[in-house]
């Protein structure tokens, strides 16, 4: 329990901590506490041996603010569920202990070269058409010049396309009774009273929202793929009238969930908006 | 002599407001322990700026840019580079902790309350236990020190400990420069454990 304090404190819910303790017989005392340097690296097989590439792209303009250890745990159910769910679904294996996402300095950044790479080896999208949907300022990586979709892993990248289209289709065709149901948990979980609950039970209302966001989101990640063909359309047509040499639009956080009204900007004018 | 301007220990309060630069890595870790509420041992870290001004006022500057500019990855090995190392070794151990830092160390142990006490005296390099390198067991602690003549001696041992051949081929590996590294030490009540890990 205290170890896993230090870990939450120290080390950002991110890095592990190697802590010395002493207990006196009333009290434990903390003696030392750093990080752990020495842990093994998680990522795809194929690109085990490239540089890794960090970037806040995306990230930084879906979730702008500094966020806590416990605000990156709720959200942990909604954007790690959201990534894995786009290649589990499909049936593309993630590798054991991967991790898309991690806190930096309280700034969620993304692991955007094995991203990139999930992309690619799983339905054979180009990182070079990858890069500007998703936004920021990366490199593309390097995945050669052959044609994805042939060969026995071509093969195998169309079938996970076709797989995840036919999910779209399913998520759209269920669309009124997912938001039916989300509604319905929110409404069982709002209420008053909160601040008379004993710990525990906060705690355990706290994770059953996680919940509800998981559950929502593992359908979200194809709810939102409804929009993203004509959306890639879209942009590939306004770049003929805009001249951003095939680069990024500014697209408002959640432009792309449809619903909402799309206001888009060349990068080249919202650039003035950076800071 | 001048007197201190009272910068040079810091309490854990202090360690976590001055950074890894001044209360290196150990210290200032222990400072954010304090900081969020964890129960860390009495005591502070005797900064930086303390390992600066007794290599100053020792003259040992320029043996150790000598030193920084000669010995590589490659040569650490020598016989003649881990003489060098032991000459100055021997000259820190010799060398005077100036007054106006055993004046600071003395009256702020007393305020801590463990002057007379059994305390831990350990090394808190500035590039240690950060993300990149943990510098882990690189560098000498000293345990069950008591009295201030052997708190200055072990503190001695500390600077001393940055120039094992041990700790620069470390540092040589790990591309941290001997510019870099200062020598920060932590100063902190044994507790009498019935239990540890």
């Amino acid at each position: 329990m205290l170890l896993e304090r230090v870990f939450e404190s120290l080390g950002e819910c991110e890095e592990h901590q190697d802590v010395e303790w002493a207990f006196d017989g009333q009290d434990f005392f903390l003696l030392q506490a750093r990080p752990v340097t020495a842990l093994p690296v998680y990522t795809f097989e194929a690109i085990k041996n490239k540089t890794q590439v960090w970037s806040n792209g995306n990230y930084r303009e879906a979730i702008p603010m500094v966020i806590s250890p416990l605000h990156r745990r709720v959200m942990k159910n909604a954007i790690d569920t959201i990534q894995f769910a786009s290649f589990s679904r499909p049936g593309y294996p993630i590798p054991e202990g991967f991790q898309f996402s991690r806190l930096v300095n309280g700034r969620l950044y993304c692991d955007i070269g094995a991203l990139l790479w999930a992309y690619y080896d799983s339905t054979g999208a180009l990182p070079s058409q990858f890069n500007p949907f998703w936004g920021g300022h990366q490199p593309d990586i390097d995945v050669g010049d052959a044609d994805p979709f042939i060969g026995e892993a071509g093969q195998e990248r169309q079938r996970r396309a076709m797989k995840g289209g036919a999910l779209i289709m399913e998520a759209a065709a269920g669309a009124t009774g997912t938001f039916a149901e989300l509604k319905a948990s929110v409404a069982s979980l709002v209420g008053t009273g909160y601040d008379q609950l004993p710990y525990n039970d906060f705690i355990e209302k706290y994770d059953q929202l996680g919940q509800i966001i998981k559950a929502y989101c593992e359908k979200f990640t194809f709810l939102g793929g409804i929009a993203t063909l004509p959306l890639m359309m879209l942009l590939q047509k306004l770049a003929g009238y805009f001249e951003t040499g095939g680069r990024s639009f500014c697209l408002p956080p959640g432009g792309e969930t449809g619903g909402r009204s799309f206001c888009l900007l060349p990068a080249k004018i919202a650039k003035f908006g950076e800071p | 002599m001048k007197k201190s301007d009272g910068g040079l220990f810091l309490s854990w309060p202090e360690a976590f407001q001055a950074g890894a630069g001044t209360a290196g890595g150990k210290g200032w870790n222990l400072g954010r322990l304090d900081r969020y509420g964890f129960r860390v041992p009495a005591g502070g870290v005797l900064g930086a700026g303390a390992y600066q001004s007794f290599i100053e006022e020792n003259g040992l500057l320029e043996e150790i840019s000598g030193i920084s500019e000669s010995v590589s990855a490659d040569n650490i090995g020598e016989k003649k580079v881990e003489e060098t190392l032991a000459l100055l070794r021997e000259k820190i151990m010799a060398g005077y902790i100036p007054l106006n830092i055993r004046e600071e160390l003395d009256s702020r142990l007393k305020t801590a309350g463990i002057l007379d006490k059994p305390v831990a005296v350990r090394s808190s390099a500035s590039a240690e236990d950060s993300g990149g390198a943990s510098f882990a067991g690189i560098h000498d602690s000293f345990l069950n020190v008591r009295g201030i003549n052997n708190i200055c001696s072990a503190v001695k041992e500390c600077y001393a400990s940055l120039w094992t051949p041990r700790a620069v081929a470390y540092r040589r590996k790990m591309n941290v420069s001997d510019e870099e590294m200062s020598q920060a030490v932590v100063i902190m009540k044994m507790v009498e454990a019935r239990a540890a890990g």
